[in-house]
């Protein structure tokens, strides 16, 4: 420090007042190239990542999401996606595989979004009979390849347990248990339309609203086929075999405040008790080009039928309420 | 024929390049002190070690009064 006639005190201009320190990014900068390589990540985000591989592929995620429909899954839901070395927070890294990564999409702040069917339900059957029962099935079927839903068969589930705990119970008869059946209107016991007859079905609609929900539930069904969703391995299976199941990220009841949303509110008092898994686990090699490459193809697949999902609500009556973000 | 590179093209290879020399440790932010600390683990060990070793020795001469300096006073206990 130069010496001078008064008081002199240090200058820290050029020190950084920063610093990062990573003991193993190996995995990230492999992952981070080959995303760019696939031209998955876009090289202007390395700059809006300080240069930091980790960040570069949060950014590459986002961005990604953002081009499968991330506004309209943003509508409805709240998820969060992550890439990380083990399949959940409380699952032990597998040592011996040091080259796997898992993509994983959860439920934000434990927030579920819900979608009412009744007023839905009630205009299609005014139009056929089976279209109700179909419309339901295909929209929670398409969505569960994904994401888990919580509906009238997990209420009932719920409803049969208290049952039996009440029946061991001297006053079990005093016990008011919710009534999921008397909520599930009538036209849900129809069956379901095959798909050509839906298509002819759909060929004959005139009411308009109705037109729009049934084109959109064909084309969420359609984009919900566009990947298989692979099975995970025993070795992930065994890593998550103390968690809970996963959260719901969608609530489906046929009208608000029914006898099914009762049993989801009861029930999610013990749905953090441990651990849940998260809803979508891929397992992925960075290492691996044509790994990567099949991961977020299907992630993107999983986003687009998620947005698709959305946009189906927001053509149903009656749910203006449940809008999360605009 | 060959064509110019977009500036999109060029702005990808030199990514690749820094992430190349990311993924080799050639990278200037592993040459700092700290940077090729992180990446070696014959110095975290040795470090370990050294860290046992002046434990070892607090806990084998913790008894040990050490002279005092000459001029200064003599530890009370």
């Amino acid at each position: 420090m130069a010496q001078g006639s008064g008081l002199v005190l240090p200058r820290f201009g050029t020190v950084p007042v920063v610093h990062r320190l990573v003991a193993d990014d190996r995995l990230a900068v492999m992952l981070a190239k080959t995303l760019l390589e696939l031209d998955i990540a876009v090289p202007g985000d390395w700059q809006r990542a300080e240069r930091d591989p980790t960040s570069f592929i949060r950014l590459t995620l986002e961005q990604w999401i953002q081009t499968h429909g991330g506004s309209a899954i943003r509508r409805r839901f709240l998820l969060s996606a992550v890439i990380s070395n083990s399949p959940s927070d409380w699952a032990e890294r597998d040592e011996t595989k040091p080259n796997q990564l898992f993509l994983i999409v959860e439920p934000s702040e434990a927030t579920c979004g819900c979608a009412i069917f009744g007023p839905t339900l009630a205009l299609l059957e005014s139009i056929h009979p089976q279209l109700p029962a179909t419309f339901f099935h295909l929209f929670v079927g398409a969505l569960n390849t994904w994401i888990r839903i919580y509906d009238f068969r997990d209420a009932e589930e719920r409803a049969e347990t208290l049952r039996e705990w009440a029946a061991q119970e001297p006053d079990g008869a005093e016990y008011e248990l919710p009534d999921v059946a008397g909520s599930v209107p009538p036209c849900m016991r129809q069956a379901v339309l095959e798909n050509s007859d839906l298509a002819h079905v759909n060929d004959r609609i005139n009411d308009s609203t109705a037109k729009k929900l049934v084109d959109a539930e064909i084309s969420l069904d359609g984009v919900s086929r566009g990947v298989e969703r692979p099975e995970l391995g025993d070795d992930v299976g065994e890593q998550l075999s103390d968690c809970n199941p996963p959260l719901p990220c969608l609530l489906a009841v046929f009208a608000d405040g029914d006898a099914i949303a009762g049993c989801f509110d009861e029930e999610a008092q013990g749905m953090m008790e441990v651990e849940p898994e998260p809803n979508i686990i891929m397992p992925f090699d960075p290492t691996d080009t044509a790994s990567i490459q099949r991961t977020f193809h299907m992630f993107g697949v999983a986003c687009q039928t998620i947005a698709a999902a959305s946009r189906v609500i927001d053509l149903m009556p009656g749910n203006d309420q449940w809008i999360i973000s605009r | 024929m060959s064509r110019n590179p977009t500036r999109k093209e060029v702005a990808k290879r030199a990514v690749l390049a820094e992430l190349e020399r990311l993924r080799q440790g050639r990278h200037a932010r592993y040459q700092t002190l700290m940077g090729r600390f992180a990446r070696c683990q014959d110095l975290q060990q040795s470090a370990a070690l050294l860290v046992a070793a002046v434990e070892a020795s607090l806990r084998t001469n913790n008894r040990t009064p050490l002279d005092a300096p000459p001029g200064w006073l003599p530890p009370v206990s």
